[in-house]
């Protein structure tokens, strides 16, 4: 190791990277991009939402009962054993929210229907449920029923998340994984330039080459998001564990850009193969914010890691103690993608 | 003087394929070593296991007194490699490449637009390495071998598909390098050049080393000298004579030619070491 070298590397990948148009194409038109269709996704989710349903009168009234056979707009409901079993539910991530129906919802002066939700149930699916339901009961009964709304869980104290705060956590994952790209491309060029050649028999050796590139990588994928983090204010509350966050996420992603070089023989294939990884990671990357379209798959991929955190840290203000499993997840899908990125690297330098 | 390069029964196979059959030579410092031999001959795999770029399967590597296997980063500080393909980083100008080793190098008196001169590539030091000609390309691959003023060059065709004039230019770059104190280590297939320019040569063949000595003792050694003429015979038409010199009969030979012929035209043909590589080896060198 030599820091003279290493610097000397770094400033040339630094160079080099601001020199690919297609990165700073990508960079610029794909941050655009994600955050159009960031503002179009909420209706796709709603389309698929599931909510639960605890009737305590038997049968169920019968506009409720049509309600769980048909659904409606895009509602998807499923009846619960009890109130309890509802709760539990919903407050697991099962549902997005859950209706409950007193017993004395035919038959009372004035039945409170109970509507609960999560923290991180966007307000507008709460909302609008809300005005299903009531709506759904007048057809009943003719009376307006009232409707109360509990959210569950201890930690996500019923914060509204407006839209823009919930980018501080999806704008620095895009801006990170895009990394990989830029990363990518570097490195399928320095062999299919044979250029690692030339430097590797200067008195630059194999381990200031593979510092150079980590020093590089991460410090692109960290100065980026930290900048963009802290321009949309995501530092204001719990700064050092998004600050830890994106520095783990940088060191995944370079991991991976590592490999994707390793892999690519030429630029073309150093394209595609990082465009396949980056579409990737970007999936859960935007269902992180809606848990209650979370599916299980998405866990194994690290992106996921990335929003979460920087979600319910910047948006809950939680601390290490909620979310140390999150970033003992991520240091290891970093331990794990640094490794095996100069691994493969390694192997094809020979 | 001790000795800059040493070869010790150096071998290196590439599987079961035997590139550098226990090859043994030393290259003094200060001497031009010309490495002889076709494509395929085992050149350029010499040039990557001296310069620690691979190992020897067997025999032993020395440069400037250190065994390249055990020391390589002291050995590659030392010296300086024109490979054989370009190996620029083309998004960057001349000048930034060359900075760049500079810097990797430590050197610090390094004045890029001087060397890119020396090089003929004055005007172009900003140009993108992306828009160089081959020729262009070439001569700065020689430049960057020159950035830290290494003791022991290693140059790997370097002249090869360039044009006279550029290629005189590098010829004249590896004399001022060697009046500067540096060894170098040639590799050609340019049998001429190699005459020219090297104290010794090395006639590489198959992986092995088939001959070495000065281009003069060669020469002496193998060449054959000989009296071209061209006679006019009966009918007036021309015809071919030849007397080889340097034997016993030479000067009989030659008063015979003159006192009983009608000679024409009369001129003595050097070998060339590319006629000795054909005499030793049985094959020419462009194969
Ligand atoms: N990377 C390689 N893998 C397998 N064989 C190789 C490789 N490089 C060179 N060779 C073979 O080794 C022999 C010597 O090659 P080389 O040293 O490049 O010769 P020269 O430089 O004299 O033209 C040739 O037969 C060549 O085909
Ligand atoms: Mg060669």
């Amino acid at each position: 190791m030599n820091a003279r070298i290493i610097a000397a590397l770094v400033m040339k990948d630094i160079v080099l990277i601001f020199r690919n148009k297609l990165f700073l194409l990508i960079t610029v038109f794909g941050t655009i991009a994600y955050i159009a269709i960031y503002f179009v996704m909420p209706t796709t989710v709603n389309e698929s939402l599931k909510i639960g349903l605890y009737s305590d009168v038997t049968p169920v009234p019968p506009v409720f009962q049509q309600l769980i056979d048909k659904g409606r707009e895009g509602l998807e409901v499923e009846q619960l054993a009890s109130d309890q079993a509802l709760r539990d539910a919903v407050d697991e991530g099962q549902y997005i929210a859950g209706i409950a129906l007193p017993a004395d919802i035919l038959t009372g002066d004035d039945p409170q229907i109970q509507l609960y939700s999560r923290g991180d149930t966007p307000t507008e699916v709460v909302q609008s449920l809300d005005y299903v339901v009531s709506e759904l009961a007048y057809l009943q009964d003719g009376q307006l029923p009232v409707t109360s709304q509990t959210v569950l869980g201890t930690d996500l104290l019923g914060a509204q998340i407006p839209m823009r705060n919930q980018l501080r956590a999806i704008l620095p994952a895009i801006l990170i994984i895009v990394q990989i790209f830029g990363l990518a491309t570097l490195i399928s060029e320095e062999f299919e330039g044979r250029t690692v050649r030339a430097v590797l028999v200067s008195p630059a050796n194999i381990v200031d080459f593979f510092s150079a590139k980590v020093v590089f990588g991460v410090g692109m994928a960290f100065g980026q998001g930290l900048l963009i983090v802290a321009i949309i204010g995501g530092l204001g509350t719990q700064a050092g564990i998004a600050i830890l966050t994106i520095f783990l996420a940088s060191l995944v992603v370079t991991g991976i850009g590592f490999l994707a070089g390793a892999f690519s023989k030429d630029n073309m294939s150093a394209v595609s193969w990082s465009f396949v990884v980056m579409m990737l990671l970007l999936m859960p990357a935007m269902t992180a914010l809606t848990p209650g379209a979370v599916s299980v798959w998405v866990k194994i991929i690290p992106s996921y890691y990335f929003v979460d955190t920087l979600h319910r840290a910047g948006n809950f203000g939680m601390g290490i103690s909620d979310l140390w499993p999150n970033l003992l997840i991520m240091f290891g899908f970093a331990a794990v993608f640094i490794s095996l990125g100069i691994l493969a690297l390694r192997r094809k330098v020979r | 003087m001790t000795d800059a390069i040493v070869a010790e029964n150096l071998t290196y196979k590439y599987g079961d394929l035997m590139a550098v059959d226990h090859i043994n030579f030393n290259v003094a410092e200060g001497e031009i070593f010309g490495f002889l031999g076709p494509n395929g001959a085992g050149k350029s795999t010499t040039v990557k296991v001296l310069t620690a770029q691979m190992k020897p399967k067997e025999g032993k590597a020395m440069v400037l007194g250190m065994d390249v296997t055990t020391n390589v980063r002291a050995v590659q500080s030392e010296i300086g490699v024109c490979f054989e393909l370009p190996n620029m980083y083309e998004q960057m100008s001349a000048l930034e490449n060359l900075k760049l080793f500079a810097r990797l190098f430590g050197t610090t008196d390094f004045d890029g637009y001087d060397l890119l001169r020396r090089v003929d590539l004055t005007g172009r030091e900003k140009d993108r390495v992306q828009n160089y000609s081959k020729g262009m390309r070439q001569r700065l691959m020689v430049a960057r071998a020159l950035v830290s003023k290494p003791k022991v060059l290693f140059l790997d065709e370097p002249t090869s598909g360039l044009d006279p004039t550029s290629a005189d230019g590098i010829r004249d770059i590896i004399r001022k390098e060697c009046d500067r104190g540096a060894t170098v280590f040639l590799t050609t297939h340019d049998m001429t050049e190699a005459g020219e320019l090297c104290d010794r040569v090395a006639f590489m063949n198959q992986g092995k080393l088939v001959a070495l000595d000065t281009p003069h003792n060669l020469k002496l050694k193998y060449g054959r000298r000989a009296l071209k003429a061209q006679v006019a015979g009966k009918g007036g038409e021309l015809e071919d004579r030849e007397v080889v010199m340097d034997t016993a009969d030479t000067a009989k030979a030659v008063e015979q030619l003159f006192s009983q012929e009608k000679v024409v035209t009369v001129h003595s043909e050097e070998a060339t070491l590319g006629a000795i590589f054909m005499q030793i080896t049985g094959r020419g060198l462009q194969g």
